[in-house]
């Protein structure tokens, strides 16, 4: 079940929403937590029933794991061995389920082998709540956590609203707020600002990221001789469209949390406004980018070591950090760009030289969205024939006529007055430069949420988006959110 | 307004907005989904894949006896309006192919209501398999409470409609849709022909055919068979010049040897080229460009099928 679905909305949650508070109403405070998890799991199983036991399993060894870390003395030498045991038992669940395949492939190319790949589903969810319970299990080693109910741990790792896609939580920011009371009641200012920021999110997937999709991927399944103007076109496309997805999926997230008095962390900050490539990673999946941190950058020295080991824990962390992303070439390449242009960027900033901001602005954005290119491509090839595209290898008409059919579903719009410019090009082009200035001259629904106050042009502004939304939901061009392939 | 309000209203609003969207278009019924539609007269405006499927649904069923299917070669100009004893939509769609029309052939068939299906038999029909566009979804089905579609649709409709000599659904009570290539681009018939000949002779014409295809259309015969309705083929006429070339005849063969397969005795078959129809497949005024048909084609397709019609008492099955 996807947010922006009919089921999930009208549904789901309005049924999940009046049981978990008419449970706690009658003071079953347990009970309506034990509920939120069943909910949560029939949410989880919606897609495949088949990986409901893996999400099971995992969960019921990782808090045992976990307890026996907290539970045993901090000098015994087992504690180590339970935690190496946790951690890497959790790495083969990850490894086995998404990165086999790609190993195997490469084992079979370096040895000219034929080894049969396994060919299995990616079960959804696991490189969230693994990477959560990973970083569960560190700090119960390092006597971080506290004496956490099962219940309680249940709902930090299955809470549907964050499950999926994250943002990836941390405890001893859910913990807490699990246990504490006061959330077990209907908080109307909670759920007027989750359904703000819910129907925000709801419209930047639906309505925009949706939208660029069409484009991008017209782009991207057929980049045999792109032209400049398409390949800027398609890059960018994809850019937009990978933000307002997945910061729309945040935005509903965090919306349908609030809904049940839980606040998620915030996972962007207006990414596409950085002015380096330091702060570009401060503001783009900041849950990632914190545990990436603190739990493989730091583990690794950080920057409390020599200037070249330094440099090396940046790309290792970025690589890492790409491969997290997806089992193939182009994740781990794009995750080394951008270990590069970090590590570039550390020693830009020794030297002292602070470039223009509308330069340093360009500049960013302009890497970012090249580095988007291998992020998405599915093979090679086509990364490459884009980049060729975006410096005009292949020439710079726009795009092609059999395009324009393929745009409008077959059927030929007659050709603009503009020559060789079709209406489908300007509305390309339209969309991109009006998302481009909303961008980068609005705030963020994140600062949108913040200044909310009930009033009536609220109530319009969300009537409107509701309603827009769900015209659009009632359309035919939807596509799954991009991060539930990671 | 305290937070309470604010929830209670927006939930309230929105709620009441989608009632009133989608009674209006239940009301409106563009498409004849909604209940006894028997006698209401619908016309396409636009995106005929998704207007013939929503009209297979439920208004196809009630209002007709008999449906022609086919790529564009039965599409454009074959008014069926003009076929008497038999009332017959014509279900065709421009560049379609038999994986996008058996959605709304099998509406249509599993209504029962169905006296004949008359088959367009061109190889068009079968050279590929998979659906070519987004459209015929399950989806489109809700999408006509209110969605994009249904206000692109209003739109193009009203477009439409102010734009009359251009629209080339204007007539399309009973489906067909006008010849809309002399509209825009001015073909010479016989130039068309005499280079759809010269490709002939020099070997560059192949008749793909592919398997699944193939298959589908079987199933579709087969499954109207089931429902006891009567099939009436027909092979769609190629200029007799082109259809005499070597090459066509090589091409043709193996086409024509798959297809037949398909057929039982009990089907009824016209063959268009044929002596017999000379005057049909060896006039330029049959065809509007190298291969569709013209006004003055179409007339002369229908007045045979009719012929067909009452020689095999279709009309009083």
């Amino acid at each position: 079940m996807v947010f922006s679905s009919f089921e999930f909305i009208f549904l789901f949650l309005p049924i999940t929403f009046c049981i978990y508070f008419y449970l706690n109403k009658n003071r079953l405070a347990v009970g309506s937590k034990y509920f939120l998890v069943l909910a949560s799991l029939f949410f989880y199983s919606w897609w495949n029933i088949l990986y409901l036991p893996l999400i099971l399993a995992s969960m019921l060894f990782n808090y045992f794991v976990g307890n026996r870390l907290a539970s045993t003395k901090r000098r015994s030498s087992s504690r180590k061995l339970l935690l190496v045991t946790g951690i890497v038992s959790n790495l083969l669940l990850l490894g086995y389920f998404k990165y086999a395949d790609f190993f195997i492939v490469n084992v079979n190319y370096v040895l000219a082998s034929d080894i049969g790949l396994l060919d299995l589903a990616l079960p959804l969810a696991i490189s969230f709540f693994t990477f959560q319970q990973i970083a569960f299990l560190s700090d119960s080693y390092n006597g971080e956590t506290g004496d956490y109910s099962f219940v309680n741990y249940a709902i930090f790792v299955t809470f549907f609203p964050q499950l999926i896609a994250g943002p990836i939580v941390h405890h001893k920011e859910m913990m807490p707020q699990f246990a504490n009371l006061r959330n077990n009641y209907i908080n109307y200012r909670n759920v007027s600002l989750g359904l703000f920021i819910f129907g925000i999110g709801l419209f930047k997937k639906i309505v925009i990221a949706d939208s660029f999709a069409v484009f991008a991927n017209n782009g991207f399944n057929d980049t045999e001789a792109i032209t400049l103007f398409e390949a800027w076109a398609t890059s960018l496309s994809y850019s937009f469209q990978l933000y307002f997805d997945f910061s729309g999926y945040c935005d509903m997230a965090i919306g349908a949390a609030l809904l049940f008095n839980i606040k998620l962390p915030v996972n962007f900050n207006s990414p596409y406004k950085s002015f380096d490539i330091q702060d570009f990673w401060r503001r783009w999946h900041m849950t990632l980018s914190r545990f990436l941190r603190d739990y493989i950058y730091i583990p690794l020295g950080g920057n409390r070591v020599a200037n070249f080991r330094v440099y090396l824990n940046l790309m290792t962390t970025f690589i890492i950090g790409g491969f997290w992303h997806g089992a193939g070439w182009t994740f781990l390449f794009w995750g080394f760009l951008h270990g590069l242009a970090i590590a570039m960027h550390r020693a830009w900033s020794g030297l002292g030289i602070k470039l223009w901001s509308w330069c340093a602005w360009l500049l960013t954005f302009n890497f970012v969205n090249f580095a988007w290119i291998f992020f998405r491509a599915e093979e090679w090839d086509d990364a490459i024939n884009i980049v060729e595209g975006m410096i005009g290898l292949n020439g710079i008409s726009p795009l092609t006529y059999n395009q324009i059919r393929n745009f409008d579903s077959g059927t030929i719009n007659s050709i603009n007055i503009f020559t060789n410019v079709s209406p489908i090009d300007l509305a390309i082009y339209s969309v991109i430069t009006v998302s481009t200035i909303l961008i980068l001259h609005k705030e963020n629904s994140i600062e949108m949420m913040n200044s909310f106050i009930p009033n009536h042009k609220n109530l319009i502004f969300l009537v409107l988006i509701f309603l827009f939304s769900l015209m659009f939901m009632n359309s035919m061009q939807l596509t799954e959110f991009l991060y539930f392939d990671f | 307004m305290t937070f309470s309000k604010f929830v209670k209203y927006v939930l309230s609003v929105v709620l009441i907005s989608i009632l009133v969207v989608v009674t209006i278009n239940v009301h409106i019924n563009e498409f004849g989904l909604f209940g006894n539609v028997k006698g209401k007269p619908i016309r396409i405006y636009t995106e005929e894949r998704t207007s013939k499927y929503l009209l297979s649904f439920n208004w196809i069923p009630q209002n007709f006896d008999a449906v022609l299917f086919g790529p564009s070669y039965s599409d454009i100009e074959m008014d069926t309006r003009k076929l008497e004893g038999l009332s017959v939509y014509n279900l065709s769609m421009n560049g379609a192919n038999i994986s996008e029309l058996k959605y709304p052939l099998e509406n249509v068939i599993k209504s029962n209501r169905l006296k004949v299906i008359i088959v367009c038999l061109s190889p068009y029909l079968t050279k590929d398999s998979g659906k070519k566009t987004n459209a015929i979804d399950p989806r489109e089905y809700w999408s006509t409470l209110g969605s994009l579609f249904t206000l692109k649709y209003y739109l193009k409709k009203h477009l439409a409609l102010s734009d009359v000599d251009k629209d080339p659904f204007r007539d399309s009570w009973f489906g067909f849709r006008h010849n809309e290539y002399n509209v825009y681009e001015n073909y010479d018939v016989k130039k068309e022909i005499e280079a759809r000949h010269k490709q002939m002779v020099d070997g560059k014409y192949n008749i793909k055919i592919d398997t699944k295809a193939i298959q589908e259309l079987g199933d579709v015969l087969d499954l109207a068979r089931m429902h006891d309705i009567k099939i009436l083929a027909y092979y769609y006429p190629a200029h007799k010049k082109i259809f005499e070339t070597q090459q066509y005849q090589v091409e043709i063969k193996k086409y024509r040897s798959q297809v037949e397969e398909l057929l039982t005795p009990d089907d009824i078959v016209i063959d268009f080229n044929t002596e017999e129809f000379n005057y049909i497949r060896d006039d330029y005024e049959t065809f509007s460009d190298g291969s569709h048909l013209s006004p003055v084609g179409g007339n002369r397709l229908i007045m045979v099928i009719q012929e067909f019609i009452n020689r095999h008492n279709l009309d009083t099955l």
